[in-house]
Formats: C-alpha cells, sequence, structure tokens
C-alpha cells in the first residue's frame, strides 16, 4: 500500500469514527492491520491531544503542528514508546519483532471537537516463516496508560476490502491493564 | 455577573483551549432544527390541570399536549416503548448526534411548549439550581452559545427534543424522554411510579456564570462545589488513597457506554469515614437526585444511603476540582456518578461532563 493510500485511508478513518452514529465522546485511537505474505503491517491513527497526555515529549511539536512527516529528532522516542507500548505474540507464544517505520501528522475533523491533529503511526514486524502465527494476540495499551478513558478500535484490512470491525482495547481497572485481543487472519 | 465579553477576535482564536487547541466548524444554523431561542424559562405555564396534582397531573398535562398537536406531530411525540429507543441520548449537539428521537422545542406552538414544561416541572424538582431550574439554565447556556459563536453544531433551546416512550399512564410502563445538547433526562415510569431517573446526563458551556435570557445562570457549579467540599475534608491519608492513577479526558459511562462500569469499585470507601465526611458524599449525591421529582427522589435516597458505606468515591486531578481534566466518580452498589472537567469546546475555559447512572436501575431496570 501506498504512502498516499494509507494516508487517506486514515484521514477517511478518521472521519467515519467521528460519524454521529459513532460511540466515541471523543474521537478514539485506530489500529488497522492488514496481513502480506511474510509481514503484518499495522496502521495506527492517535489524537495528538490525547497522546501528549501519555508521551509529554509530543508537545515539541507545537501547537499546531504542520501535517507531514514527524521531525526526526522526535523518531527516536516514538519508536521507544510503541516497543514499549504494542507488541504481537503468536500462536506459539513466541513475539513478533514489531518495530515503527513511519510517523506522520494528519488532519481530522470532529463533529464535537472540530479540527484536530492525529498522529498516524506505521508499524510492521515479520511474519514466522513456514507456520501459521495466527491468532496473533495484539497487547496494546498506547495513550490509556495514562487516559484512562481512551479507547482503540481494531479493524482487519482485507486487499480492497472495507475494513472490518475486530474490537476494542481500553483500560480495564479490574485488570489494572488493557485486554490483550485477538487478531484472526483475513 | 455581566455577561460574558466573547472578544473580537477569530473564530478559531476563540477556541484555541489547552495543548493542540480544537478548532469548530463555522457557518450558520444547522438544516432540520428550528435553531431558535424558545426562551422556556418565560414560558407561560398553563391553566389546565391545575386541580390536579403529583403524577395524575402528569398525565393530565401529558393528554392535554396530545390533544392539541397535529397527528403527525402526536405520531413523533408518543411511541412503543423500547430500552434501544431510551439509548438515545447524547452530550452532542444535534451535529454531533442524530439519532435523538420525538419532535424538538421548536416543533411546537408557545402554548403547548407551556404543556411541555409543565410537564418537564412535574417529573423535575423545584429547586433553585437543581431540578427544572437546571434544566432551563443548560438551555439557557445553548441560546448563550448559539448567539455568541459561529458555530453551526445546532445550539438553540429549541433543537432538545421530547418524546413519551410508552403512553403516559396509570398502569404499564412508559418514559419521559427529554434531551438535547448536554441535557438527558430518562424518566422510567411503571404503573404510576417512578422506576428509573437514569441515565441522567449533565453539562453545560459556558460554565462560569452568565447572562442569558434575563436572568444569571450557573447550573452545575453546586455539583463542583459538593465534590470540592468532600476532598477539602479528607485527611491527607484519605485523599491519597480516593485518588486514581492515570488521567482522565471524559467520563467512562457516557452515551452508548452501558457497559463501561467497572466490576471493582476504585478510590476510597466512605464506609471508612467519619459521619461528617458521609455526610459530605451524600450530599454531592444528591445534588443529582435531587433534580428529580421528591417523591421518586426520596426513594432513590434511602437506598444509596443504605448503600453508603459500601461506596466509594474518587477523583484524579486537584481536589478543588476546578481544573481541566479534573474528575471525579462515586461508585457505589447501585449510585454511578462521573464528574469531568474538559477544555471549552465552543469558548474559551473549562466546562463539564457529568452523569448519573444506577447500575440496577438505568432504563428502569429493563433490557428491552
Amino acid at each position: 500500500m501506498t504512502a498516499l493510500l494509507r494516508f487517506c485511508w486514515a484521514f477517511g478513518l478518521a472521519i467515519v469514527l467521528a460519524h454521529p452514529a459513532a460511540t466515541h465522546p471523543l474521537p478514539a485511537s485506530t489500529i488497522r492491520y492488514s496481513v502480506n505474505t511474510d509481514r503484518i503491517d499495522l496502521t495506527v491513527t492517535i489524537p495528538l491531544h490525547e497522546l501528549a497526555l501519555a508521551l509529554p515529549a509530543v508537545t515539541a511539536m507545537g501547537k499546531t503542528p504542520a501535517e507531514g512527516p514527524v521531525a526526526e529528532n522526535l523518531t527516536p522516542q516514538l519508536t521507544a514508546y510503541f516497543n514499549d507500548h504494542a507488541a504481537l505474540v503468536a500462536v506459539d507464544h513466541s513475539r513478533l519483532a514489531l518495530g515503527m517505520t513511519s510517523a506522520k501528522i494528519a488532519g481530522a475533523t470532529h463533529e464535537d471537537i472540530g479540527a484536530y491533529a492525529l498522529l498516524v503511526v506505521d508499524l510492521s514486524a515479520p511474519l514466522p516463516p513456514g507456520q501459521n502465527a495466527f491468532p496473533l494476540t495484539l497487547t496494546y495499551d498506547a495513550v490509556m496508560h495514562e487516559v484512562r478513558n481512551h479507547r482503540a478500535e481494531v479493524y482487519l484490512q482485507g486487499t480492497g476490502q472495507t475494513p472490518q470491525a475486530i474490537g476494542l482495547i481500553r483500560f480495564d481497572p479490574d485488570l489494572g491493564a488493557a485486554a490483550p485481543l485477538a487478531l484472526p487472519l483475513p | 455577573m455581566s455577561k460574558l465579553v466573547l472578544v473580537g477576535v477569530s473564530a478559531v482564536a476563540l477556541m484555541a483551549v489547552g495543548y493542540y487547541g480544537y478548532t469548530r466548524f463555522g457557518g450558520g444554523a444547522l438544516a432540520g432544527y428550528s435553531n431558535t431561542n424558545v426562551n422556556i424559562g418565560a414560558v407561560a405555564l398553563p391553566e389546565s390541570c391545575s386541580a390536579t396534582v403529583g403524577f395524575a397531573q402528569m398525565l393530565c398535562l401529558a393528554d392535554a399536549l396530545k390533544a392539541d398537536i397535529s397527528p403527525e406531530l402526536k405520531f413523533e411525540l408518543e411511541r412503543a416503548y423500547t430500552v434501544a429507543d431510551a439509548k438515545k441520548w447524547s452530550n452532542f449537539p444535534p451535529v454531533g448526534y442524530r439519532d435523538r428521537i420525538g419532535p424538538t422545542l421548536g416543533d411546537f406552538t408557545p402554548k403547548q411548549r407551556g404543556l411541555i414544561k409543565a410537564i418537564l416541572m412535574q417529573a423535575a424538582s423545584l429547586n433553585r439550581n437543581e431540578g427544572y431550574d437546571e434544566l432551563e439554565q443548560v438551555l439557557n447556556a445553548d441560546d448563550y452559545l448559539a448567539e455568541n459563536t459561529t458555530d453551526s453544531a445546532g445550539f438553540s433551546s429549541s433543537n432538545y427534543h421530547i418524546a413519551f416512550l410508552g403512553t403516559p399512564a396509570n398502569l404499564g410502563t412508559w418514559q419521559l424522554y427529554f434531551g438535547g445538547h448536554h441535557f438527558a433526562m430518562t424518566s422510567t415510569y411503571k404503573d404510576g411510579f417512578l422506576i428509573g431517573a437514569t441515565p441522567s446526563f449533565r453539562g453545560v458551556e459556558p460554565f462560569v456564570p452568565f447572562t442569558q435570557n434575563g436572568r444569571e445562570n450557573a447550573p452545575l457549579v453546586q455539583e463542583q462545589a459538593a465534590f470540592a467540599a468532600i476532598f477539602a475534608a479528607l485527611s491527607a491519608t484519605e485523599l491519597s488513597q480516593a485518588t486514581l492513577a492515570g488521567t482522565f479526558t471524559d467520563i467512562l459511562a457516557g452515551p452508548q457506554k452501558d457497559d463501561a462500569f467497572p466490576s471493582a469499585s476504585e478510590g476510597l470507601k466512605v464506609g471508612t469515614l467519619t459521619p461528617e465526611k458521609q455526610a459530605l458524599v451524600l450530599t454531592a449525591i444528591e445534588t443529582y437526585v435531587r433534580d428529580i421529582n421528591p417523591v421518586g427522589a426520596n426513594k432513590i435516597m434511602a437506598k444509596y444511603k443504605a448503600e453508603l458505606t459500601d461506596t466509594y468515591v474518587s477523583l484524579a486531578g486537584s481536589p478543588t476540582v476546578d481544573a481541566e481534566n479534573d474528575y471525579v466518580r462515586i461508585d457505589g452498589p447501585s449510585v454511578w456518578i462521573e464528574f469531568s472537567l474538559q477544555p471549552g469546546r465552543s469558548i474559551e475555559g473549562i466546562h463539564p461532563h457529568s452523569v448519573w447512572r444506577d447500575k440496577v436501575a438505568d432504563y428502569g431496570g429493563n433490557k428491552e
């Protein structure tokens, strides 16, 4: 998928989630994953004003960050942040090498709060060769490790298909953490 | 206090709040709504039904309203009772949530709005800054936003919906549905008795006292003050026990989040507090429960008082409950109250979102 298509997906999904029928008083994060022959790709969108509460380093981007790639000096901190707050485990309990491949700022709108900035992050991990690693287990708590009302909606993106809702990740006070989510194959 | 002065800066600058400030949509009035100031406080009350009192008077007023409107409007106003429809409430202004049911105040004549006002006054308490008076002030806030911002979100007192889910009667189940921006009333009755007054949502912007429709308005500062009084009375140890980890930028159990209650309560157990401090928690709960008619409120308060020792109070942010992202929760076997201070959406400052729920009696305890 090209960078342009990824951007369009992220922006389009933000609009979809901001539809009046959506269930979110405030914008949520979204995670869309797609599976290729040898890897799994995740595109994560996070409202920047919510991320700023969990990762104050992003405030260095300023109050009105321009759309486009994130400044290079922030990349190591974002890489480390997603290393700490996103993980994929195969069905045999082996951890996949999930890493950030790009990060950019995009604009979005929401009926209640209007225009806001999104951080759009691409993550990717190679799949174990010669075996079925699915269902993968996604452990994810970006933002919600600090902002307890924050939620992330997870979608499966099949080739040429509308994203399919897989589940919702949110902080569970009974667990003291966000519950992992199983990611099925397309 | 004099009317808030909105300085002559651009709408974008007006709405820049906090970090990564939001910018609202500009534009004119929202299509499909009257978008007018009906100034419900000035609407004359009807003389009809004055021979009856209490629940009987509410039924009389409902019948009088139905008799005075067109068949088409009656069809929109009164519909079959379903929990699915009862769940169609929201904090959003009309542009953010289009699934509300029933006609809006703008669809009625002034005479008919008088009947509606009387119905709402019968369902609510008549305490100052609570109940009906709180409702009137929240609607005034929308008129304030309509007159003082360029938002096209659908602000206006005319844009609040009313519906009867089921037929108002002495027998059977029905619900008085009233809601719009920052307001949701869901009073459910069965065989002539109130069986549920929740979910009940309140919010307001501007939060600071403001003048609109010929009166001063500050509908939710009493709730804020009641919470701050609790935390001011706690010892350092108690305050530490009450403090939740993390940040809350919104309530958990908002609209369409009926499954948001955690199974285990968090915070400070009220039963460990002195009677004086327990009374402060009850006072805070009363700022919600006493929004409804005293007959129903007394019954609900008796239940919450009996459960008080097993109720928890908690906060995130500052104990003075006066800053962005300050958050308060009261969580009991039945009662669930949340209060969240959020950035201004249309004008500078903070504004509260708050919900009162009952884990047992939301939607009257009905599931469908």
